[in-house]
């Protein structure tokens, strides 16, 4: 195999020009439905040919089986004595953390040991903390693109203490007035809930001021592809009906402040439960990019914001119902004006 | 549409039509995410603040669209080219490119794709447009350092791979 050099200059340069490809001419917009390209059509066409044929396959040997476990046949399987093992019904475990970067979901079953009984601090995988603030002062030009913004990506530079990374842009002939803007940076990770049941037929769950999710587990056989070891289904705030034989392998994921996920999704297109991350500015200049005031006020109260109260109703096959609210609060290690971390603490009511 | 937005698909269609092509790889995945895109900003347009670059903000729903694209497996996998055709395409779309390197550019090709999605998605967003890693943050939303750390991350990926070390 032939061994190349590339100097870091070279593959700047291959990077650019490759991030630079362009058709002979650029896409035409069509004000018109926009039509999916036939390969794309023929596999949506043949996943759902097949899921049908799955669903009446299941449904047949469903009914064949059905008979000789209502006899009382026991599978012993490991899955049945994990249920046996919880002896109030269902039990609560969770843990924080960015989906698809720190928790390998597809192994969560593996990593039982991480999940964090809904009774302490909810732990993240990783070293991050699961909620972080920081404020930052940032310079803006009017027209609301930053001032003297760093312009390559490389050697760190230091500018009024704050550290930042590349070459600053040239702007000494800007003459317009700069605004100096506070920017609140938000990041936090979603909890994922794991319901673990015994003779549980469906699971309600509902929050009363997040959002919860639920997710779908797809097993990924390429480790390439970071991003998508699940596939949302849907997120509301509040969920009922969910099958308990689909906990194996689909995900509770509570959110926090669904009000705010709408604002921020309302405003600018981008939807929480798709993101850890969002910036608020402190001021809301005219002159620069800004969220709503809703959103900026929301943010103020930043403790009560992360707070939620969940509430979790087990179904049992036998027709009674149970019920378990759990409360969901910050933890901060350090907080201060310009900062605050914190993890979740959930426990039951 | 009003004549504000006329302008805007005017000035920005050459850039959105790069940024679409990098991340698609393929013209009519990168033709249809185009397509997407400028419907949900003349959908959402009522909603766009002003005081926002507007680029910005096209580029974000373009992330995002692309994002939800994702979540579809067929979407998921890399992109190779099949037909000699395809290959010509790809030479003939970068710019300085050589006789001697147009191989070197086959092996970027294939290493870009073949990156974890999330590093895919910064290392496209910082090379398609002169942003900085504090605009690509505010425009995927992400924490600075983790577009830093993605973006490192991606380079050196590319580098090993280029050099055949992996």
């Amino acid at each position: 195999m032939k061994n190349k050099n590339f100097t870091d200059n070279r593959i700047e340069e291959m990077l650019c020009n490759y991030c630079s490809r362009t058709p002979q001419k650029a896409f035409d917009f069509k004000n018109e439905k926009v039509k999916i390209n036939q390969n794309k059509k023929v596999f949506r066409y043949a996943t759902v040919c097949l899921f049908i044929v799955l669903i009446l396959s299941a449904g047949i040997f469903s009914n064949q089986i059905y008979g000789i476990f209502s006899q009382g046949q026991n599978t012993g399987t490991t899955s049945e004595d994990k249920k046996s093992a919880v002896p109030s019904g269902f039990m609560v475990t969770a843990f924080a953390a960015e989906m698809s970067d720190d928790c390998d979901v597809d192994n969560l079953e593996n990593k039982s040991d991480k999940l964090t009984d809904v009774q302490a601090v909810v732990e993240c995988f990783g070293n991050d903390y699961s909620v972080s603030k920081t404020w930052e002062t940032r310079q803006f030009k009017e027209d609301g693109s930053m001032y003297k913004k760093a312009k390559v990506f490389g050697d760190v530079i230091y500018d009024n203490d704050e550290k930042t990374y590349g070459d600053k842009e040239d702007d000494s002939d800007y003459t317009g007035k700069i605004y100096n803007q506070d920017v609140l940076q938000i990041s936090f990770m979603p909890v994922y809930i794991k319901i673990i049941s015994n003779n549980v037929e469906s699971i309600d769950i509902s929050s009363k001021d997040g959002a919860i999710a639920w997710y779908q587990n797809i097993k990924e056989t390429n480790d390439n592809d970071l991003n998508s070891s699940s596939y949302l289904l849907r997120h509301d705030r509040s969920l009922n009906n969910l099958n308990a034989q689909d906990l194996s392998d689909r995900y509770v994921c509570w959110y926090p402040d669904g009000t705010l996920t709408d604002e921020v999704l309302e405003h600018t297109g981008v939807d929480l439960c798709n993101t850890d991350f969002f910036s608020l500015k402190k001021d809301d200049f005219t002159k620069a990019d800004s969220y709503s005031n809703a959103v900026l006020q929301t943010s103020e109260d930043f403790t009560k914001y992360f707070g939620d109260t969940l509430t979790i109703t087990a179904h049992y096959t036998d027709g009674t119902t149970e019920t378990a609210e759990i409360e969901i609060t910050i933890d901060y290690t350090k907080q201060s004006e310009d900062v605050g971390y914190g993890n979740y603490v959930m426990c039951y009511k | 549409m009003n004549s504000d937005f006329d302008s805007y698909i005017t000035r920005y269609s050459a850039e959105l039509t790069r940024l679409c092509i990098s991340l698609c790889g393929r013209k009519a995945d990168a033709e249809d995410l185009f397509q997407e895109t400028w419907h949900k900003a003349i959908k959402y347009y009522s909603k766009y603040d002003k005081s926002m670059q507007f680029d910005k903000w096209l580029f974000s729903i373009c992330v995002n669209t692309y994002k939800n694209i994702l979540k579809s497996a067929y979407n998921r996998k890399s992109y190779d080219f099949v037909t000699e055709e395809e290959k010509t395409e790809f030479i003939n779309s970068i710019p300085d490119i050589s006789e001697d390197n147009k191989q070197d550019y086959f092996e970027l090709h294939e290493a870009v794709e073949n990156l974890p999605k999330k590093q895919k998605l910064v290392l496209v967003m910082y090379y398609f447009k002169d942003y900085t890693v504090k605009e690509i943050s505010e425009i995927l939303k992400l924490p600075e350092g983790t577009v830093k750390s993605r973006l490192h991350s991606a380079k050196s990926t590319i580098k090993r791979r280029l050099e055949n070390e992996e």
